[in-house]
């Protein structure tokens, strides 16, 4: 039976320097005295790196942190604002299709009427007679035949 | 380790100063120390997948670290087997302060240290088997026939048993060990090779001096650790 191992269990590191903003510590001789060690100023490469960590990494790692549930709130707050905006949308489409739908009937009725008026006109300038009644101009235009129709609109000639 | 080394380096003159550091700046001309500069935190738990290589050198045991919600436990699961980590970064006075619960057992040693390229050290030493008291010492260019032990009472929860905050404050004027926010003990500015005085590393970690082959360091570590092996 394999005993367990030995656990030495480190929760924490936390090291402050002595000297603020160095980069570079050398020795200036072979004394060993604190006082031949120069120090070079400016962002150490430790300095960089633990920077770099700040913005990204300390990101994912809030994420991480958060608990199970604080994750399953925030997924869901996103899904319910997707949902939201969504269900916004597809009732603004069906509005849009709507009035749309109608914009439509209305301008068909119109080029209907103007087209029949147009019609009319034509039948009128070829009897040349604007005395005419209307009602009986439409009859002559919306003739039994289709034939009729088209036999008016050709003597009609300039159209 | 150190102290498994250096008594066996020191026997051997010509080979102390290299046994340890890659350039005793005393003899020779080293390169620059990166500085720190500002402060460094981190708090461990379970969203750690390994130490951040940009500020740890682990020198020793990276496979025997795992992380969970109480922090990065390092484990030492048979003779032989040693954790250590070293900063990257560099301090030259300042504050190091380290939370951990040491591991239980005679003979394993917890530490946490700053060491300087020239073997200037200032300690925190936890041996396992001891249920009342941890250890502080300093050392001056790794000479160990210096004798600066102090024994301060850690008891109830002891050591093992529960989380401490283990603090060194270190100017030119003075150190202070700071234990669980009490000064214990306030060492004054000596000569150099006495009194620690150039940059130093922060480093921690665990280790079996019970292991050790010198008879003198499983004595001093509290005798053989039982790992449990046939």
């Amino acid at each position: 039976m394999e005993h367990r191992p030995f656990l030495m269990s480190v929760k924490s590191v936390r090291v402050t320097d002595g000297v603020t903003n160095s980069s570079i510590y050398t020795y200036g001789d072979h004394s060993g005295h604190w006082d031949s060690i120069q120090i070079e100023h400016g962002e150490s490469e430790a300095y960089k790196e633990i920077n770099k960590l700040s913005s990204a990494q300390k990101a994912r790692k809030q994420w991480e942190g958060l608990s199970t549930g604080a994750k399953i709130g925030i997924a869901c707050a996103i899904l319910g604002a997707l949902l939201i905006g969504a269900i916004a949308f597809a009732f603004y489409c069906i509005k849009q299709r709507k009035a749309g739908r109608i914009e439509k009937a209305q301008n068909d009725a119109e080029w209907e009427k103007q087209n029949q008026e147009l019609m009319e006109y034509r039948t009128m300038m070829a009897k040349g007679n604007f005395a005419v009644s209307r009602q009986s101009v439409m009859l002559e235009v919306n003739g039994p035949k289709p034939d009729s129709q088209a036999r008016f609109s050709r003597l009609s000639g300039r159209f | 380790m150190f102290r498994t080394f250096l008594p066996l380096a020191l026997s051997v003159a010509t080979a102390s100063a290299q046994t340890f550091t890659d350039c005793n700046p005393l003899n020779s001309t080293c390169p620059d120390n990166p500085a720190l500069g500002t402060t460094f935190a981190e708090t461990y738990n379970k969203t750690f997948e390994e130490f951040d290589k940009r500020f740890w050198n682990i020198t020793a045991g990276e496979s025997l670290i795992s992380f969970d919600d109480n922090g990065a436990e390092l484990a030492l699961r048979k003779k032989g087997d040693s954790v250590t980590l070293k900063s990257n970064f560099y301090i030259f006075g300042g504050v190091a302060e380290i939370i951990f619960r040491a591991a239980p057992g005679k003979g394993i040693i917890s530490t946490m240290i700053l060491l300087s390229d020239n073997l200037d050290e200032i300690d925190w030493e936890i041996k396992g088997g001891n249920t009342t008291s941890v250890s502080n010492n300093y050392y001056g260019w790794g000479n160990l026939s210096q004798f600066h032990s102090e024994y301060p009472e850690m008891a109830n929860p002891n050591a093992m048993e529960d989380y401490h905050n283990y603090t060194i404050d270190w100017t030119k004027e003075r150190i202070q060990f700071i234990l669980n926010g009490n000064v214990v003990r306030t060492v004054g500015y000596q000569e150099p090779g006495i009194y620690p005085q150039s940059p130093s590393r922060i480093q921690f970690g665990i280790w079996c001096g019970g292991c050790s082959d010198q008879p003198g360091t499983v004595e001093w570590a509290g005798g053989a650790p039982d790992f449990g092996e046939a």
